[in-house]
């Protein structure tokens, strides 16, 4: 036996098999395979239904339609990339990254898959992973956002270079976008590049973007170059959106300290300081859900900081995650409903107290907060009748009694010639 | 010899291969060069600096923390270092904090306080047990210094997690007469400390920061990582505000934070420095506070100080946010021959620089002065403005080091050890961090807290002494060769108190007007050398020399050589002060 010319073959043939592994690799691993997947259309039916969901924030009902969806069509992309985005919301990170990746598996080319990803990574402060993930994308679809992302990476870097950079060519792709131009003043701002960063943000503004937030930054800037009588109408504006914003309350109060209205400055600064204490505490709420995404009560914790501020939209989104956390919770249900009542959505909070009613019809509170609301809506007999039930479960509520009391008054007062 | 079969190759292959695939689209994460400290060669700057500790006797030293696996919120704060001439002999000694022990650690813990004898020829001397620093019980923080007595010797104030002390100086040996001289307040969690004569009647008052309040049993269940303990910030406990003593003159002190009208104030101080920002001739105070706004405490010139941090914008940062507040210190640092403030912040917050406007109005220049982006992602604690390589303006070093053993687990681009930031002055208030190009020591990651300076062996440059938190110290040498020349000046009171502190020096180079004082304080727990040097670049002279006393006094001197060392002492022509010959500026 040929021992020496054996291994040579054996040497060889591994040589070739390590060869066509490489070439397997390079054609199929990293290609780009399409999906040749059309989906029927109570799949589709489905997928919507589930969109609608995500953004009315019913995340529990989104993930059981998306089940559904699921057995309808178990190798859409489409399923895991919407299952993704749900668990995104209420941050289970690693879930959703897994389910990003599922979609991935099912279509190498789906656009906003690595997009997304790299969302992820960068709200958890894993920002080379994001720039590695948003770079991918951009390999399938150059897109002013992606570029916008890695920005935003680089900036948490705190590499400013780059981040730069990155949104220059976002708004190379799209001339129009302003978050770039926002972010990009923002970075401008940090290295006392004034004029550019005005400059960008009033581009922002011609076209059409004029919400507080630009706002403030405009106001900021201007105080900044000493243009405080310039600033200030921006910064009432923000305030006028924003009432709770520290930033901008503050910025008046320098503002006017500068121009010489010291007893003016020194309110808005007393203001500014009292935003900013409950601003904090907000902010260690926010970083408690992080650590701690899967504890209801953290979540209603910083539901209810949101709510003392007047952030109703934001309070109302924590609520509703603490909901999907914990779907028996009658209590965070009522807060929600009252939540939309403030917010104005009266038919909306109406809503969410007959559901809660369904299962504990005898929740006085509910009784109560419901007939309030539907005072407000112009049906008083129905808030009669609502009261008159809280009192069947609770006869010496005095605030349901006032209510009651107060009603009569204004009926008897309607009713006089 | 190893001889794989056939199967095992094809084993070997597919196995590199797949190594090769698992590598190949990963998003890179960087880590942060470790540099090795290189021997400093000369550089465009004219100086570097080398790190003499060992051989200068002071490696037998290390910082104890006294953990023992509970994480409990002192540990990661640190403490401080001074410059102190104990014997009066001229030469700089120095005096470290050694932290402290809980009762349940097991560590061994020897000296709270350790003092070293400078020897005149670049080493020092552990001198503790000599000088009566022995059996101090505590947990230390702090130490400023100050001649509270005016017997012509340096005492110094020793903060703690405890009561305070303050060490009388009889002549080289310390007494602790903390409580008889009324200054040991209650077991309260003190930090910086400064002397400073605020009624200006010629004795020094004192002033010191409290952060917290906390005991062991109180200590909170703090994670960064949902794992594990960490440390918490100061958020979740509730300050302490800092207390006033007014000095009687006879030894003791009278407590008057109250009626000076400190008080309400949000207490997590952390720093306080001295100046006269509106040159009023009497001494402020900015107290930097760790998530609370900043305090700027104006005096009266009545025995009342009247808060206007916010007013004067240098309580928050310029979003109205507040930020960590460590280290500060305050200079003119331009051309405007206004007092800004520069104050040390966390990890994603610049230092904050402020100059002073007018009325009671200061400007946030931290973006403009180019600090501001290169120190956003570093932890600064100790921090101090000097002038570094002595062509006549004040650059800034920034000892950094972050609180948090795992915050490079959570926080992409923030380190734990970190080295140093030295921003050379321009000249007009703009600043370029070169600790990267200079090298040496400058590069090394360390976990850093107290900082302070001092020409310690008297060569007309400053050097930098570095407290590491549970760590070693680190003496920094300065080694000029620039041939700039240099003006040190101590100051002797007569009216005014012994150390001349509040005094403010002028020096007239040509156009050039460089402005010093005479002051503790400043940095974070540290003091540095109350002397004062004037670099003076190639000139050799200064030609106008101007003294402000506290006391309204002024002495001034014309065409003064260069590369001297003076007492000036009030109202009296400067006397040169001998130097060893084999020290001048040249090394």
């Amino acid at each position: 036996m040929n021992t020496i010319s054996q291994l040579r073959k054996t040497l060889l043939k591994a040589v070739a098999g390590l060869l066509l592994l490489g070439l397997f690799l390079v054609t199929s691993g990293c290609s780009r395979n399409k999906a040749d997947y059309v989906l029927d259309p109570e799949t589709l039916q489905l997928l919507a239904q589930a969109e609608d969901l995500l953004k009315a924030n019913a995340f529990t009902q989104a993930l059981a339609v998306l089940d559904s969806a699921e057995a309808r069509a178990p190798d859409a992309a489409e399923v895991p990339f919407l299952r993704a985005q749900v668990l995104t919301e209420v941050i289970r990170f690693d879930e959703a990254e897994a389910e990003y990746r599922r979609a991935l598996k099912l279509n190498p080319d789906m656009r906003g898959v690595w997009h997304n990803l790299g969302n992820n990574f960068n709200r958890q402060g894993k920002y080379r992973n994001a720039i590695a993930c948003f770079e991918r994308e951009l390999e399938r679809n150059q897109t002013a956002m992606t570029w916008r992302g890695i920005g935003r990476a680089y900036r948490s870097l705190g590499v400013s270079d780059s981040a730069m950079f990155a949104f220059e060519k976002a708004l190379a792709l799209d001339s129009t976008y302003a978050p770039a131009m926002v972010d990009m003043a923002q970075v401008l701002d940090g290295a006392a590049e004034y004029e550019r960063a005005l400059e960008l943000v009033e581009r922002a503004m011609r076209f059409g973007h004029e919400g507080p937030e630009i706002q403030y930054l405009i106001g900021s800037l201007l105080v900044k170059n000493a243009r405080f009588e310039d600033a200030l109408p921006h910064l009432f504006k923000a305030l006028e959106a924003w009432p709770w914003h520290n930033p901008t309350v503050y910025n008046i109060g320098q503002a006017l300290a500068r121009s010489g209205r010291q007893e003016e400055a020194q309110q808005y600064l007393e203001k500014a300081e009292s935003l900013r204490a409950t601003e904090a505490t907000i902010a260690e709420m926010e970083q408690s859900v992080l650590i701690s995404p899967g504890d209801a009560y953290v979540r209603a914790g910083l539901a209810s900081l949101l709510r003392q501020v007047g952030r109703y939209d934001e309070a109302v989104f924590h609520y509703q995650v603490a909901i999907h956390l914990d779907p028996e919770n009658l209590e965070f249900q009522n807060n929600v409903a009252v939540l939309e009542f403030l917010r104005g959505n009266n038919a909306a909070s109406i809503h969410w107290f007959q559901r809660i009613l369904e299962k504990d019809p005898t929740y006085v509170d509910v009784w109560m907060n419901m007939g309030t609301v539907l005072v407000k809506s112009g049906r008083p007999e129905e808030a009669r009748r609502a009261w008159h039930t809280a009192l069947q479960y609770d006869p010496d509520n005095q605030a349901v009694l006032a209510n009651l009391a107060r009603l009569e008054l204004t009926q008897q007062g309607q009713a006089a010639p | 010899m190893l001889f794989l079969s056939s199967q095992g190759i094809r084993l070997v292959a597919v196995i590199v291969a797949t190594i090769v695939l698992l590598t190949a689209c990963n998003g890179a994460t960087s880590e942060p060069e470790q540099t090795e400290a290189t021997p400093p060669a000369s550089n465009q700057f004219g100086f570097s600096f080398v790190n003499v500790t060992e051989e200068a006797g002071l490696g037998g030293f290390k910082h104890i923390i006294g953990d023992y696996g509970d994480v409990l919120f002192p540990e990661s704060m640190g403490s401080g270092c001074g410059f102190i001439d104990y014997n009066g002999d001229g030469w700089l000694d120095i005096l470290l904090v050694g932290g402290g022990v809980f009762p349940r650690s097991p560590q061994k813990f020897e000296y709270a306080l350790w003092l070293y004898r400078n020897n005149g020829d670049g080493t020092f001397t552990f001198v503790s047990p000599e000088a009566g620093l022995v059996g101090i019980d505590t947990y230390g923080l702090g130490v400023t210094v100050g001649d509270y007595d005016n017997d012509g010797d340096e005492d110094f104030y020793f903060t703690t997690l405890y009561e305070n002390m303050l060490f009388r100086n009889d002549g080289g040996v310390f007494v602790e007469v903390g409580k008889e001289a009324g200054v040991a307040g209650p077991s309260e969690w003190s930090a910086s400390g400064i002397f400073f004569d605020a009624d200006r009647d010629g004795d020094l008052d004192l002033f010191h920061g409290n952060y917290v309040k906390w005991t062991i049993e109180t200590d909170k269940y703090c994670s960064l990582n949902n794992r594990e303990k960490g440390y918490c910030t100061p958020e979740t406990y509730e300050g302490i505000s800092g207390r006033f003593y007014v000095n009687n003159g006879d030894g003791t002190f009278t407590e008057r934070t109250k009626e000076a009208g400190m008080i309400p104030s949000p207490g997590k101080n952390l720093g306080v420095a001295e100046f006269d920002y509106n040159r009023d001739g009497w001494p402020d105070l900015i107290v930097t506070n760790d998530t609370q706004p900043n305090l700027l405490w104006r005096n009266n010139g009545d025995g009342t100080f009247t808060e206007i941090g916010a007013l004067s914008g240098i309580a928050y940062d310029e979003h109205g946010k507040t930020r960590a507040g460590m280290g500060v210190d305050t200079g003119v640092i331009d051309k405007s021959g206004e007092e800004s403030i520069v104050i040390a912040n966390f990890s994603r917050e610049m230092i904050a620089v402020y100059r002073y406007l007018g009325n009671d109005l200061f400007q946030d220049i931290s973006a403009r002065s180019r600090v501001g982006r290169i120190s956003l992602m570093t932890l600064t604690f100790g921090l101090f403005l000097i002038d570094i390589d002595l062509d006549g303006d004040l650059d800034m070093y920034a000892a950094n080091g972050h609180v948090q053993p795992q915050v490079e687990e959570t926080q992409e681009g923030v380190y734990y050890a970190e080295p140093p930031h030295l921003f050379l002055n321009d000249g007009n208030g703009m600043f370029e961090d070169h600790a990267p190009d200079i090298g040496g020591p400058l590069l090394v990651p360390v976990v850093a807290r107290g900082a302070c300076f001092g020409d310690y062996d008297r060569d007309g440059d400053i050097d930098i002494l570095v407290a590491e938190n549970d760590g070693p110290v680190h003496l920094l040498r300065n080694d000029l060769v620039n041939g700039n020349n240099f003006l040190k000046i101590k100051t002797r009171g007569k009216q005014v108190n012994r150390d001349g502190y509040g005094t403010r020096i002028v020096a007239r180079v040509g156009d050039h007007v460089m402005e010093r004082r005479v002051r503790g304080g400043s940095s974070y727990l540290a003091h540095s050398e109350t002397a004062v040097i004037f670099g003076l670049g190639q000139a050799e002279k200064v030609d106008t020399l101007t003294l402000y006393w506290l006391n309204g006094h002024v002495d001034t001197f014309t065409n003064v050589q260069a590369n001297q060392e003076l007492l000036i002492i009030e109202g009296e022509e400067p006397i040169v002060m001998p130097r060893n010959g084999n020290n001048l500026a040249a090394n």
